[in-house]
């Protein structure tokens, strides 16, 4: 029992991150009903940045933190007026495909800059492990889940107890109804943009110190879309349970069954999650509008 | 009319033919991979352009097509004019298997489970060693036709049979009864099952035709380099697919073939720059979608039709 708990606890770490990418896919989708396919590619440009800020300004891990969150925040707002608004009527697969476009686009554009090369990040709390409860875990582990936790909270209450953020929840409601309230519909989509680029980031920001950094890290970013699938896609609080529930699954098959193959039994749970339960643990099949 | 169409359609074919006698063995090469190419590109335009199913996940269809031919001829000895339509029909079943349930569901959900099915492919190829090689992939013995042994240039005439063909089929189905609600699906599934279109089944005829072209692809590539490994099959490649179908022209006969072309020569002629073409496919990409959308062949038949009416 032990032994299991040990495995749950270090599934958490990795499952707060796919928790925060979770989150920011169903943002996206809440608002404007994109798959956004970036998603991962953010994460990997937030890593690649809080990497470059550290190590080669010499920045705090702090500041390089806020710094790419803010930088994060402005290209999630430029993608959705490039490669979002004018498709907004075209057929729903472009918007799709317009994703795939742009990630496509920073993950060769930053191996143009960086190359191929192998980064690791400059270890930011000890990872000596100490022993709790009969559960052992490193500092660093530790922080990552508290700072995870603390964005995730963060946007919650902004999404709770702002004003964009009953926006926010308006137009994802009934965009012509919150429209005519005088939201900004499309305000809400730069914002939700934004803010989804942002988390994204932070999860990338946080997977740092855990994982060499690579232009191609941003398969990782898929996991984060494989949770808001296991939430259900459209739900806030499913796309939190889906990340740390992946996080904990992901550890409990690569013990279980292979290392090797955890991925793709990842990948499995997604598919049959889709064929049995489109709607996800929490959410709901809604009805589709003509 | 219609004579004058055919007449068109043998030249095009008798001008594939005589291919080998103009070309020198390295372009002739180079048409060969575009024609496996635009191939697994009509797949996804069959199930994309025409039946509006967004597949986000076709390199997972070739690599089932690819990996069947490679693995049953080293393993079994099998003759490749069994694997060959053996791997297209394998890739259709999983088309089918994986269509069955989420096209029935609205259109997100088909571009999620493609994209996983494309990742679990190539998961379990890069790790199955056993029985894929993992990275290392597996060579393909050369293709024999009695006691004819196939080289390089000498197989395109096998891709270019299997081109025609399936243009042919391609062309005839959507003409046909099914291409005509796979085109009303696309334009408003809500209208198209009013009209007495069968949403689920015809989607799922749609996707597993498509995914049968990305496997007959894949197999046909195993047949050209005699070589598969995961490093075909990857995701990129499957956005290659879609760009090739977006910058020719969805939901038009030639555009998958005007896209392949200029995808598989451009890398060709791009050598220096190899870490650039990345960058640039995508980039096509997004401008051809906002800017473009009907692709080169929609832009061409644009300005041909005013030249003409001027």
């Amino acid at each position: 029992v032990a032994f299991v708990a040990q495995v749950i606890v270090s599934g958490l770490t990795l499952g707060s991150l796919y928790a925060l990418t979770a989150l920011g896919f169903v943002i996206i989708f809440r608002a404007t009903a994109v798959v956004n396919f970036a998603q991962g590619e953010m994460m990997m440009l937030g890593a690649m940045s809080a990497l470059a800020l550290h190590k080669d300004f010499g920045l705090g891990y702090l500041p390089a933190f806020a710094l790419t969150l803010v930088g994060a925040l402005g290209l999630g707002i430029v993608i959705e007026r490039v490669a979002s608004r004018p498709l907004m009527d075209a057929p729903p697969f472009t918007v799709i495909l317009s994703t795939v476009a742009v990630g496509q686009m920073i993950r060769s554009g930053v191996r143009a800059f960086r190359g191929n090369e192998l980064s690791l990040f400059p270890p930011v709390l000890s990872t000596a492990p100490i022993t709790a409860w009969g559960i052992t875990f490193t500092p660093l582990a530790a922080g990552i889940v508290t700072i995870a936790l603390s964005c995730l909270l963060a946007f919650l209450a902004f999404f709770r107890w702002t004003r964009i953020g009953w926006a926010m929840r308006a137009t994802a409601q009934n965009k012509e109804a919150a429209a005519l309230v005088g939201v900004s519909v499309p305000r809400v989509f730069a914002v939700s943009w934004g803010i989804s680029a942002g988390l994204a980031a932070a999860a990338g920001i946080l997977l740092a110190p855990l994982v060499t950094i690579t232009p191609d890290m941003g398969v990782i970013g898929i996991k984060g879309f494989v949770a808001a699938i296991l939430g259900g896609f459209s739900s806030l609080a499913g796309a939190v349970v889906g990340g740390f529930l992946l996080g904990v699954l992901e550890n409990l098959a690569g013990v279980y069954i292979s290392s090797a193959f955890k991925d793709a039994v990842i990948f499995g749970v997604l598919l049959a999650v889709l064929i049995v339960r489109p709607a996800g643990l929490l959410g709901r099949t809604g009805l589709q509008r003509v | 009319v219609t004579g004058r169409v055919e007449w068109r359609w043998a030249i095009a074919a008798l001008g594939l033919a005589a291919m080998p006698l103009a070309l020198p063995e390295y372009p002739l090469f180079v048409l060969s991979l575009t024609l496996v190419n635009a191939i697994a590109a009509m797949g996804v335009n069959l199930s994309m352009g025409y039946a509006g199913q967004v597949s986000i996940g076709h390199a997972g269809f070739a690599a089932l097509g690819g990996y069947t031919t490679a693995i049953l001829m080293t393993r079994f000895g099998a003759s490749y004019w069994i694997t060959l339509p053996l791997g297209g029909v394998l890739a259709g079943a999983a088309g089918f298997v994986i269509g069955l349930p989420t096209l029935r569901l609205s259109h997100l959900y088909i571009s999620m489970v493609t994209f996983g099915f494309g990742q679990v492919v190539s998961l379990v190829v890069l790790n199955w060693l056993p029985v894929t090689n993992g990275p290392n992939g597996i060579a393909v013995p050369p293709i024999q036709a009695g006691a004819y042994v196939f080289a390089p240039d000498s197989f395109y005439w096998v891709i270019a049979g299997a081109f025609v063909l399936l243009v042919w089929l391609a062309r005839n189905l959507v003409r046909s009864r099914l291409g005509r609600s796979f085109v009303a699906i696309r334009e408003s599934e809500t209208a198209a099952e009013a009209m007495g279109v069968h949403l689920a089944k015809y989607k799922t005829m749609a996707f597993a035709v498509g995914a049968a072209y990305g496997g007959l692809s894949g197999a046909l590539y195993a047949g050209l380099s005699n070589f598969v490994n995961p490093d075909a099959f990857v995701f990129l490649v499957s956005v290659l697919y879609l760009t090739m179908n977006v910058v020719g022209g969805l939901g038009t006969l030639t555009g998958p073939l005007v896209g392949a072309a200029i995808f598989t020569v451009m890398p060709e002629m791009l050598r220096g720059f190899a870490e650039y073409k990345e960058f640039i496919s995508g980039a096509l990409l997004l401008l051809f979608l906002v800017f473009f959308p009907r692709g080169l062949t929609g832009i061409v038949g644009d300005v041909f039709r005013r030249w003409r009416h001027a």
